[in-house]
């Protein structure tokens, strides 16, 4: 009996040994890419989704756009190529825009996708029911008019630069699956089964939590060379480097900075760093004393040394910010520089604003109120712990005590909602359309919106109202080149850092991701044999 | 007997309702909301109100509670805010890659645990016993994500033998393969379970073990000519596994709620991982769900520990 219970074991340990089939080697042969996510894609339907970077990334993998944008915003707002759309006009007033869709579009339902899909696609964005989040900024379309199965118009309600770029943020949906499903139940619908898409891929399997797989859409009019989109999700960002090093795994769509190096040594990987949207800033919470001084805000700034911060946190993968718009995009002010690292000037500042150490503690105080400020981050971001720490030794070395304090993400919102902090560390991905009324403006230093932090400028608010009137980017360019002089002045909050985005990808792939997009020309991606 | 067991189950549901009630108070009083991970800071005010009504956050939290645990009672768990979809539909995914690996780690934990107690228990204070004393106190302490990262460097990078990661390979596999491809990534996590709960188990085991072999019951086995291991293994252990089983008996939670740390080395779909983005996500409906699970699960394990003792041991029947 012990004799067949020990045979019985070692045949099961020699069939779990074999079953792995090599479990430290190389996965994947052939056009299949496999890419590690660190958490599972939440919905298909953008327009449930909270509009996290990288599962839109994924969502624009199985539907289209109606145009693509190319990521040359560094000198002017993005162009767009044909996506869905093979041609469009704007009519001689700028408000209507005449479109024209390709004819040989289809979901994987077998049904053709057409103009009436648009006009969906736009119901439900502007639909207050659906749980959209683009209502707000499809304000400005009035209507969608279709004119026949692949033509249609949009009509406008004004004219301005950026009529196209709203135009196109949001996928097209297909109304023959999804138009069934009433608005007030989209919040609360699952969309994932028999999902039915318009892209370079389809969706072939999903397992929750583990891997969902893409397969190529044969009948995409520019289908892609990679047979299969392998998504593993692997939460732990450490497990992610070491299985693209064994081979596991062929692409890490974002790498930390602490990884890159160890990645670039590796022959078997090729690790990619372009300007990402990513602003870092340490916002001031400008509604309470004595941080709604602008002197006081700006020797803050000085005091900080922000270039040491960024090569101590990123590794050299990142530069100090100069002001609210980054320095990639086309409407950046160039005759801006980031402040300096000065602490004299910052101490001169303080007392000015009459700070003092008055009684010797070594913190500044005035009128028997010591200048110390509880500096906020989230607690599960260690880059930002870094960085609280560093800004803690630089404040205190010109009498600012600073103690910087991890708190749960969702906490963390509630107290810049409600006003609650000193200061919070805090990044903005920045869309490529430069829109600094949505953050910087009075009109929206409420709760919710981007300026949380309460900052107002009356001359800045006049300054960003003709930005939205003005009738030409150049006319916007000369505007917005004044705003971000006047918010730098202000110093609301310290901009700290303009993050590059890390891709490692294995050198078996020939790859093409960009700021626009990190699946960035997709259908040109190959892999190599192993 | 029957009447005590009811009225356990009576206080149980109790229990349950207490927790529950005071989970929904707390996660639903904890500063943020669903709405907090909207991805975009700057979305207007507005659309972040309509998020929020969408979930029925504008409601009055009494009312929230009541709808809540009116909808539980008829068996409605409603759907996940996050995953939009049916709340029993994920815990049914969850569950089942849970309860596998975390009853094959305590299988591993509780065999391994005898195993060791029993050698040291047949030789007290022998160089043997110091050293697997010394073991025990060492996988005790170890914190189980160390152990697994070290069992993945070396038998996934080092040797190539076993998958680093996740519960099936990318490829579907059917039948036979499909189980083989399973078992291969059941090991390292069942592994680290199992090494890092078996030394506290040992160590319970062994002190309860010589505690036993003393007793007068084992030498008059011994008198009787009894074998040292028949004695320590048919009349010492069973009276030692005694307080094993309440052990045992609140480990069940653990087998629904799962092991984050092992979940997230081993990037494994289970409970501990849903229920922790639950959390993070302020998923109320699915966090609730979790929560009834695991507090039916100790609620149960505890039920079912005092019957294993009172049909084990005459001396606690009531």
């Amino acid at each position: 009996m012990k004799t067949a219970i020990r045979l019985v074991g070692a045949a099961a340990l020699a069939a779990v040994l074999g079953g792995c089939g090599g479990g430290g080697g190389a996965t994947g042969g052939g056009q299949e890419l496999i890419v590690a996510i660190p958490a599972d894609v939440e919905t298909f339907n953008e327009y449930q989704s909270t509009g996290e970077s990288l599962e839109n990334a994924i969502i624009d993998l199985l539907f289209p756009t109606l145009f693509e944008e190319q990521p040359d915003f560094a000198e002017h707002p993005p162009t767009f190529l044909p996506r869905l759309a093979t041609a469009w006009q704007f009519s001689t007033d700028g408000r209507v825009l005449r479109v024209k869709l390709r004819q040989d579009a289809f979901w994987s339902n077998g049904f053709r996708v057409t103009a009436e899909d648009v006009r969906f696609t736009l119901m439900a964005q502007k639909s207050q029911e659906a749980g959209s989040l683009f209502v707000e900024q499809k304000a400005a379309i009035r209507s969608l008019e279709v004119l026949d199965a692949f033509t249609f118009q949009v009509h406008f309600s004004r004219v301005y630069p950026y009529q196209l770029m709203d135009l196109n943020d949001g996928h097209i949906i297909p109304v023959n699956a999804w138009g069934g499903t009433p608005f007030p139940e989209w919040p609360h619908a699952d969309f994932t089964p028999s999902l039915v898409s318009c892209g370079p891929f389809r969706l072939a399997s999903r397992t929750p939590q583990q891997t969902t797989v893409l397969e190529r859409d044969s009948r995409h009019w520019n289908p892609p060379q990679l047979e299969r989109l392998v998504l593993r999700v692997i939460p732990d960002s450490a497990a992610q480097v070491r299985q693209l090093l064994a081979g596991r795994v062929h692409f890490i769509p974002m790498v930390a900075p602490r990884d890159a190096d160890r990645l670039q040594k590796s022959d078997k990987v090729k690790v990619v760093g372009y300007p990402s949207r990513l602003l870092g800033f340490l916002a001031w919470n400008n509604r309470r004393p004595p941080l709604g001084d602008a002197r006081v805000r700006r020797a803050l700034t000085l005091a900080i040394n922000r270039a040491a911060l960024v090569d101590a946190v990123y590794l050299g993968h990142a530069s100090v910010a100069s002001g609210p718009v980054l320095s990639s995009m086309w409407a950046f002010d160039r005759t801006l520089a980031p402040l300096p690292y000065d602490p004299e000037g910052a101490r001169q500042l303080f007392a000015d604003a009459g700070w003092r150490d008055g009684d010797g503690d070594g913190v500044l105080d005035r009128e028997g109120r010591r200048l110390a400020l509880e500096l906020l981050y989230p607690a599960t971001n260690s880059l930002r712990a870094q960085m609280a720490v560093l800004i803690q030794a630089d404040l205190a070395k010109v009498g600012v005590a600073a103690s910087p304090r991890p708190v749960e993400f969702g906490a963390l919102m509630a107290r810049q909602e409600s006003g609650d902090f000193d200061a919070v560390l805090a990044a903005w991905e920045e869309a490529t359309k430069v829109d600094l009324a949505s953050g910087w403006a009075t009109a929206s230093a409420e709760a919710g919106s981007g300026n949380f932090f309460g900052y107002s400028n009356p001359e800045l608010d006049r300054v960003l109202a003709d930005v939205a009137a003005a009738p030409d980017l150049e006319r916007a360019r000369v505007l917005l080149a004044r705003a971000q002089q006047l918010i730098v002045a202000d110093q609301p909050v310290t901009f700290l850092y303009e993050a590059r985005q890390l891709v490692a990808f294995s050198s078996r792939l020939t790859a093409t991701p960009n700021p626009a997009l990190v699946f960035f020309g997709i259908a040109n991606w190959t892999m190599s044999p192993p | 007997m029957t009447r005590r067991v009811l009225g356990r189950i009576a206080a149980s549901l109790v229990v349950l309702w207490v927790v529950a009630t005071g989970t929904y108070g707390l996660v639903a009083l904890a500063p943020g909301d669903a709405s907090s991970r909207i991805a975009d800071p700057r979305l207007p005010a507005a659309a972040r109100e309509r998020w929020r009504r969408d979930f029925g956050l504008d409601r009055p939290l009494p009312a929230r509670y009541l709808g809540w645990l009116a909808a539980t009672l008829r068996g409605d768990l409603d759907v996940s805010w996050q995953h939009r979809r049916p709340v029993a539909g994920l815990l049914a995914e969850a569950l089942p890659p849970t309860v596998l690996l975390t009853s094959l780690g305590l299988l591993v934990e509780t065999l391994g645990g005898l195993a060791i107690a029993v050698v040291q228990a047949m030789r007290p204070r022998s160089r043997l016993d110091r050293w697997l004393g010394a073991a025990s106190l060492l996988g005790y302490a170890a914190p189980p994500f160390a152990v697994g990262l070290g069992l993945v460097w070396l038998f996934s990078y080092a040797l190539g033998w076993l998958p680093p990661s996740h519960m099936l390979s990318p490829a579907g596999q059917g039948g036979w393969a499909h189980g083989r491809d399973l078992a291969a990534h059941l090991v390292l996590p069942v592994a680290t379970i199992g090494l890092t709960g078996m030394g506290a188990l040992a160590r319970y085991t062994r002190g309860s073990l010589v505690e036993e072999r003393s007793q007068g019951y084992v030498l008059a086995a011994l008198a009787r000519g009894c074998s040292r291991r028949r004695a320590l293994l048919a009349h010492a252990l069973p009276n030692a596994a005694l307080p094993l089983v309440t052990v045992l008996g609140l480990s069940l939670p653990f087998l629904v709620s799962g092991s984050l740390l092992v979940e997230v080395v081993f990037a494994w779909p289970g409970m501990g991982q849903l229920l922790f983005q639950a959390a993070l996500a302020r998923d109320i409906p699915l966090l609730m769900a979790g929560t009834l699970v695991g507090t039916a699960a100790v609620v149960l394990g505890n039920v079912l520990a005092d019957l294993a003792a009172w049909w084990l041991d005459p001396r606690v029947r009531p």
